[in-house]
């Protein structure tokens, strides 16, 4: 199907509603920066020096101490109602919007990974599957308790790839007295002071799809002699993060503990999963944007006379580098977290390219940043500390529900349907998936569709290629920048091409052919071609928009060309300077305290 | 055989000689279980493909063939050819997979990755007619080696490679013994800055190492503490006339096994229906 000369004019970007919308997501971040503080005033609980002395606490005091210290600055977010975030509207709490959740946990990842992951990732992974399976009274208890201050931990399904978080499993065998739970998770965030547990145990042999069951239960009616907190082991990373083990003997529950049905489990995990890979990520990219501050104000520091203008080529490539992979991310997030309100069928196919891309493509990242800071890339005082410590905790942010093999497990055995029945077929989607704001249908918190009958990045990257292509569109940017775009659209779609090709051929559900490493190369190769969909969306649904730096090709180009370069496909020549154009951003950005993200709008806590 | 011997603190063992598709592969399986990385290295006799033109090779190069042909000197191409086999006959076995099934790519600063395969890291180094390879599913990895009596200046233009705490630490260092002692710093700044995949572009003498003797981690140009425990290094001596060191990142996702997909999560996926 063509777009978009053939297809009608996209919808009005913004109405009343979403434009209160916004302004109530601004009011909430401004709210939470408060609450958060001043960074470099050394006194602040939740304050630079705060989070980093916890950092280092946390390696030396880790293993010495079961009941786990409390986050620097908790009792202050907890007053502050962030867990209210994680809670959904109708039970009283502010769970409504995925780009809300995001932008709002930006904020705490933009001082600290521990922070964000004990205040809102721990809690919200932990609550998912009471609010898609509970019993109208385990949700209502469950919002009461972390409205009121309470802490939930969840000690998740057990995983054979991934971090300490998915390391160990929990037996439960449901008989006519109750369920009897056995076994130890040694490392769950915040299990040390939580008051109730979500706990992801086996109750049938083997495989499959029925053989978790998912319980529910406050901690302190746990009897002692049945249920043990240990230290945790010292931890590589979360240092300032409450991590410790949890362990069941014999330890009886109630049958009225269970979430949904016995053997639900699986179906629950995968559906958390799902929703973590949609939105954890995009968090996450708040510790990405402090990273660039600091390698921007650093850059800045160093160059002759103090003066940012004055920073040179080498730096200025990486720092280009560096926003356009943070702009790819965010695009992902962005598409991930619209699609479980616009089209919950398909949103799992954005999920997890987004969980496997975002943490790799942000590390790379991070790491870039090393050639600008030089030596000051392994200090520990000040901003360079925060840097440091958001390089350590990165591996562990999505408590194993995010990662690599995790998130192919996902994608990989939906391609071949999605090749077969979707790609270079499909209409256009709809492109408000792509809008940085505006109005959203109701969110479906807890179960999401876990396999996708459509593909709205490939649909996007199809419909995008044939408006750009001769005679087609002409908007969004001079006709140089438009040619550079055509070619690097029209290399992504041949990838796609060639990628159905090869994955049309495979069985579906063929567990053993699935596992084939070419077959996950081609997963790979899959999901850097939505990333750079997913780019090219927003591009497409913001080139109009007048002084918006997104309606210019300059990023996108920046953005498509490293992608391209990842999927080794031949690079046409940058005959346009858009990595300056992108690096004046970034000074702007810098200058005016604006973020580094898709928004660009908010005022970010200055560095010293 | 590997002569030397490895450094205190070291995570990783020995470097273990590969002689060719045939093996040996039990200690590089026992060490990727055990320690979850392994250091492989080959001499380029061994591995350069006896009959280059074949469908073979072809297939086992894949998506490179092309780059391959294209290459006009004959040492080049047969030093490539080598290499690309070693990695794809090691990655092969570590996921338990026929060689030519497992894809080589690069990031945009050169850092080589097995696409797809999240769950491994790889890093090659060669000089001479060693071809080294870093292989872990612990969380990154990069090595280095050099002829150990390569010789490296501590001034003029060489003096930028080296900081400050460095060059006076060197030159504490009998004459006899400086070269061997710069020979496993470079290797150690190589196979570190590969490791973050930073190759060059993070100037050498913005971080250094210690001399020989204590627990390597890295320096900063004064000598102080800059990485923590989820860094280890070493260096060892191989064929009795290369140098090598590595650089090992724990990511905290060390365990599981070398499967590829998570089988209980595609079985529980598979049979959801398509909404």
């Amino acid at each position: 199907m063509l777009i978009p000369t053939e297809q009608p004019a996209p919808a009005p970007r913004t109405t009343a509603g979403a434009d209160a919308a916004e302004w109530a997501v601004r009011e909430r971040i401004a709210e939470v920066e408060r609450l958060l503080g001043d960074p470099a005033d050394d006194a602040n609980p939740l304050g630079r020096r705060a989070l980093l002395d916890a950092d280092s606490q946390g390696r030396a005091l880790l293993g010495a101490d079961a009941r786990g210290r409390p986050l620097p600055g908790a009792a202050v977010l907890a007053a502050g109602g962030i867990a209210a975030e994680t809670v959904p509207v109708p039970l009283g709490g502010r769970l409504e919007r995925t780009d809300r959740l995001v932008r709002v946990a930006r904020a705490l990842f933009r001082r600290s990974a521990s922070l964000g992951v004990g205040q809102v990732v721990g809690p919200l992974l932990a609550a998912l599957p009471v609010w898609a399976a509970g019993t109208a009274r385990q949700r209502r208890w469950t919002a009461d308790l972390l409205l009121g201050g309470g802490t939930l931990a969840v000690a998740p399904r057990e995983l054979e790839h991934g971090d300490c978080f998915v390391h160990g499993g929990i037996e439960a065998v449901p008989g006519a007295d109750g369920i009897l739970l056995d076994g130890r998770k040694p490392a769950v965030a915040g299990a040390a002071r939580a008051d109730a547990l979500v706990v992801f145990a086996r109750t049938a042999p083997g495989e499959g799809a029925r053989s978790h069951s998912v319980l529910l239960t406050e901690t302190a009616s746990l009897p002692g002699d049945r249920f043990a907190r240990r230290p945790a082991r010292q931890g590589l990373g979360l240092r300032a993060c409450e991590v410790g083990g949890v362990e069941f003997h014999a330890c009886r529950l109630p049958a009225g503990a269970l979430l949904g049905q016995v053997g639900d489990g699986d179906e629950l995990a995968l559906g958390s999963y799902q929703f973590a890979r949609a939105v954890v990520p995009g968090m996450v990219l708040g510790g990405g944007d402090t990273a660039l501050r600091t390698a921007v104000w650093h850059a800045g520091e160093q160059a002759p006379g103090g003066d940012p203008a004055a920073i040179p080529p080498q730096q200025r490539a990486v720092l280009a580098r560096v926003f356009a992979n943070l702009l790819v991310c965010d695009c992902l997030t962005l598409v991930a977290g619209r699609a479980l309100h616009l089209l919950p069928g398909p949103s799992s196919v954005a999920a997890a390219v987004t969980g496997y891309v975002v943490p790799r493509l942000l590390r790379d990242s991070v790491y870039d940043l090393s050639a600008v800071l030089g030596a000051r890339f392994h200090c520990d005082e000040g901003p360079y500390g925060v840097f440091r410590a958001f390089l350590r905790d990165l591996p562990l942010t999505g408590l194993g529900h995010v990662g690599g093999t995790a998130c192919q497990s996902a994608l990989v055995p939906q391609l071949p349907e999605l090749a077969r029945r979707s790609w270079l077929r499909d209409g256009p989607p709809p492109w408000e998936l792509f809008e940085t704001g505006g109005a959203l249908p109701p969110l479906d918190v807890g179960r999401p569709a876990l396999r996708a009958a459509g593909d709205p990045l490939a649909a996007a990257l199809d419909g995008i290629g044939r408006s750009l292509g001769a005679g087609g569109d002409r908007r969004g940017g001079p006709q140089t920048e438009l040619c550079l775009l055509r070619e690097l659209t029209d290399g992504l779609t041949g990838e796609l091409r060639r990628l159905r090709e090869e994955l049309s051929e495979l069985p579906a559900d063929d567990t053993a052919a699935l596992a084939d490493p070419r077959v996950q190369a081609l997963a790979d190769r899959y999901a850097l071609v939505a990333a750079g969909a997913a780019c090219l969306g927003v591009w497409y649904r913001h080139r109009d928009t007048a002084d918006s730096f997104l309606a210019g090709p300059a990023w996108l180009v920046e953005a498509l060309m490293g992608l391209s370069h990842r999927l080794g496909l031949p690079l046409p020549k940058r005959e346009v300077p858009t990595a300056e154009r992108v690096v004046r951003e970034i000074l702007d950005r810098y200058h005016s305290g604006r973020s580094y993200d898709l928004y660009g709008d908010r005022p970010c806590p200055d560095l010293p | 055989m590997v002569s030397g011997r490895r450094e205190p603190g070291a995570a990783v063992g020995a470097p273990l000689r590969v002689h060719g598709p045939a093996g040996p592969w039990r200690r590089i399986g026992h060490a990727l279980r055990e320690q979850g990385t392994v250091l492989v290295y080959g001499l380029l006799d061994d591995w350069i493909p006896r009959e280059p033109h074949t469908a073979g090779l072809r297939q086992l190069l894949g998506r490179e063939w092309n780059r391959y042909e294209t290459m006009a000197v004959a040492a080049v191409r047969d030093r490539f050819a080598a290499s690309r086999c070693l990695i794809k006959h090691v990655a092969g076995y570590a996921v338990q997979a026929p060689p030519h099934t497992v894809e080589l790519a690069y990031k945009p600063g050169g850092r080589p990755y097995l696409r797809g395969c999240d769950q491994l890291d790889i890093s090659l180094s060669h000089t001479g007619d060693l071809l080294l390879l870093g292989i872990t599913r612990r969380g990154g990895v990069g090595v280095d080696a050099e002829p150990a009596d390569r010789q490296t200046l501590l001034s003029g233009s060489e003096r930028r490679f080296w900081t400050p705490h460095e060059i006076e630490a060197l030159a504490g260092v009998g004459e006899a013994d400086r070269p061997r002692q710069m020979v496993r710093l470079w290797t150690l700044k190589e196979a570190y800055s590969k490791a973050i995949g930073q190759g060059m572009r993070f100037r050498f003498n913005d971080f250094g190492f210690p001399l020989d003797g204590v627990v390597p981690r890295v320096l900063t140009p004064h000598g102080l503490t800059g990485t923590g425990d989820e860094w280890s290094f070493g260096s060892a001596r191989v064929e009795d006339k290369y140098t090598v060191s590595w650089a090992l990142h724990d990511a905290g996702g060390a365990g599981g096994t070398a499967a590829r997909l998570d089988r209980g999560l595609v079985e529980a996926l598979t049979a959801v229906p398509v909404r």
